[in-house]
């Protein structure tokens, strides 16, 4: 089912912290099918309270907030795990389970809830480890996994969730360089086949300007830049939001992004 | 995925037949199989007595109260997402004890005693979410509720009931003081109000059945769950409320008997997995299987003296309490 409008629209946006603090904003934001958005700020600036506040875990107290057309407010808890699905900071070790079953628990609503499916859940729920290349650790429990592998089975899980809006807050956590690109890789894909959209709050400046179709950009003062990857990651820009001079250069027709050398 | 093995159901059920078939048979006579020959022509007339009369009633009041404390440790277990939560270390247990023991110290009958058993689980079950949900007004993402800090919540809470309870027996007149012992160790002698213990048993665990499904998906962590669909509040309240009624009705049956709801839910999550509508139904069965077995064998071993149950099971308790925190990564 493809979605007539965009996912996300919301008009005034201010960003507020889980204590009530006005973080960022105004802004206009809407968040298209086939779009990849990563979140850029510094530690602090309020990345974590933009995704949760899209995700309905924090009230929006500034600006109207549209998922896929409907606010925010009126959907019921189960109707908005079909609508988007999130990925929290660090994702934690579930209690006692193995990682196809934490996969399992997050199939389509129909048979989520449920640990022992039909064949085709089975399917698919090892077919989303295969993607972040941890099928082998299908029957382990989760808890024994490295950092890494753990927040891949937390990734295989929000992919077999199905939802149209992935929400990744910090997805490259613990990952190493390799599976770091895998998986900007796999949600540019992603987009670009089906009609999901991603928003992924994320450090690396470089991996985004490679991987990102959009941007949004939190400056040092609360402004915010929001559009298309090349024109918001520009180097002045990201400089100030981040307080450290970088320098984008190209390497093999790639935009990096490097720290500026002493002298700068 | 790792299911429950074949083996797992048939064995539970065998301890359940096993634990009521000792249950009838043994007394302070010994084990007397013939005992559950009591319908038959030429059996012992007391035989009948002994069985219907004593020692079922005390099997099912037994059972009940087994069910319930690891029904409200199971529960208690999948909120903390950890396994080393049970009514008893929390405080829960103690809570109603020194309920129903300030109760008899100031004279009262048996059933505000009872009442005053149920306030006493009720208000420590509130304190410790109190003291444990530091900053749960900030909603499912933030305010996740900190699972350590209610365990050690907890387990102070239980240490300090334990020292107001040991205050109040040591100026307790010593007329009241065996009776006020028994909610201090858990003792299911005289203990044959089966009936009530028994519903709550059968109403505690269809409406845990219930919870079940939603209590899987909790299992990976508050945001995760509330973005899978699960009103994370209300199921954590109801939830909560539902392992403090169990644990009540245990309380108010026989006493503060400890650590059932521990060794119980653990042993069998190792066996049958962490599917909880699995684990709650086998918690149940298995848990009063343990108390029938552990109150025989209490009342058997140094017969005619019983000794109370709560002492038989503490005793295998403690040893695996210490072997979880031991391999707890989360106190590490």
């Amino acid at each position: 089912m493809k979605p007539a409008g965009p996912l996300v629209e919301w008009r005034d946006a201010v960003v507020h912290s889980p204590d009530g603090r006005r973080l960022f904003g105004p802004f206009d934001w809407i968040v298209s099918p086939g779009e990849f958005w990563c979140v850029v700020g510094a530690n602090g600036a309020g990345k974590s309270s933009l995704v949760a506040t899209v995700a309905g875990l924090l009230a929006p107290r500034g600006g109207s907030l549209l998922l896929a057309g409907r606010p925010i407010g009126d959907y019921d808890i189960p109707s908005l795990a079909s609508v988007r699905g999130l990925l929290p900071q660090s994702f934690e070790a579930p209690f006692g389970l193995d990682a196809l079953q934490t996969v399992m628990l997050a199939r389509e609503p129909r048979a989520r809830r449920w640990l022992r499916d039909a064949p085709a859940d089975r399917a698919a729920a090892l077919a989303a480890l295969a993607r972040f290349d941890v099928a082998a650790m299908a029957g382990r429990d989760v808890a024994t996994l490295s950092g890494g592998e753990r927040q891949r089975v937390g990734l295989a899980s929000l992919l077999a969730q199905r939802p149209l809006l992935y929400l990744l807050d910090e997805p490259l956590t613990h990952l190493d360089l390799r599976h770091q690109v895998a998986t900007m890789r796999l949600f540019a894909e992603l987009v670009a086949t089906e009609a999901a959209a991603v928003v992924a709050a994320v450090h690396d400046v470089s991996l985004a300007a490679r991987h990102a179709t959009h941007a949004l950009l939190i400056g040092s003062r609360g402004e915010v830049w929001a559009g298309p990857a090349e024109a918001v990651l520009e180097p002045r820009a990201v400089s100030d939001a981040l307080g450290f001079p970088l320098r984008r250069v190209l390497v093999d027709g790639a935009p990096t992004f490097v720290p500026a050398g002493d002298a700068a | 995925m790792r299911r429950a093995p074949r083996i797992a159901w048939p064995l539970i059920a065998l301890v359940v037949v096993l634990g009521i078939a000792l249950a009838g048979a043994c007394g302070s006579g010994g084990c007397k199989p013939s005992m559950w020959w009591w319908w038959a022509d030429g059996a012992d007339p007391l035989a009948r007595e002994l069985v219907l009369g004593l020692r079922l009633p005390r099997a099912a009041a037994g059972f009940a109260v087994g069910g319930l404390l690891a029904l409200a440790g199971a529960l208690l277990q999948v909120l903390l997402r950890n396994p080393l939560a049970d009514p008893w270390v929390l405080g829960v247990s103690g809570g109603g004890a020194l309920g129903a023991v300030l109760a008899m110290w100031a004279g009262a009958g048996a059933t505000l005693v009872t009442g005053a058993a149920w306030v006493g689980a009720a208000v420590s079950t509130l304190l410790l979410f109190m003291l444990g949900a530091g900053g749960a007004s900030r909603g499912p993402a933030h305010g996740a509720i900190a699972p350590l800090r209610i365990l050690l919540a907890g387990v102070m809470l239980a240490s300090g009931w334990g020292a107001l309870l040991t205050l109040v027996l040591s100026v307790a007149p010593d007329a009241r003081l065996r009776g006020m012992l028994f909610w201090l160790i858990g003792d299911l002698a005289g203990a044959d109000a089966w009936l009530a213990p028994g519903l709550a048993l059968v109403a505690g665990l269809l409406a845990a059945m219930r919870l079940a499904p939603s209590l899987n998906l909790m299992l990976l962590g508050d945001a995760r769950a509330f973005s899978l669909g699960v009103d994370v509040t209300r199921l954590r309240l109801a939830t909560c409320l539902l392992a403090a009624l169990a644990a009540g009705f245990a309380v108010t049956t026989a006493g503060a008997v400890g650590f059932v709801g521990l060794i119980v839910p653990h042993t069998l999550r190792l066996a049958l997995g962490n599917d909880q509508r699995t684990l709650l139904p086998a918690c149940v069965l298995a848990g009063g299987a343990l108390v029938v077995l552990a109150d025989t064998l209490a009342r058997t071993v140094v017969a005619p003296t019983q000794l109370p149950v709560g002492a038989i099971v503490s005793l295998v308790g403690v040893p695996v309490f210490l072997a979880l925190l031991v391999r707890s990564r989360a106190l590490r």
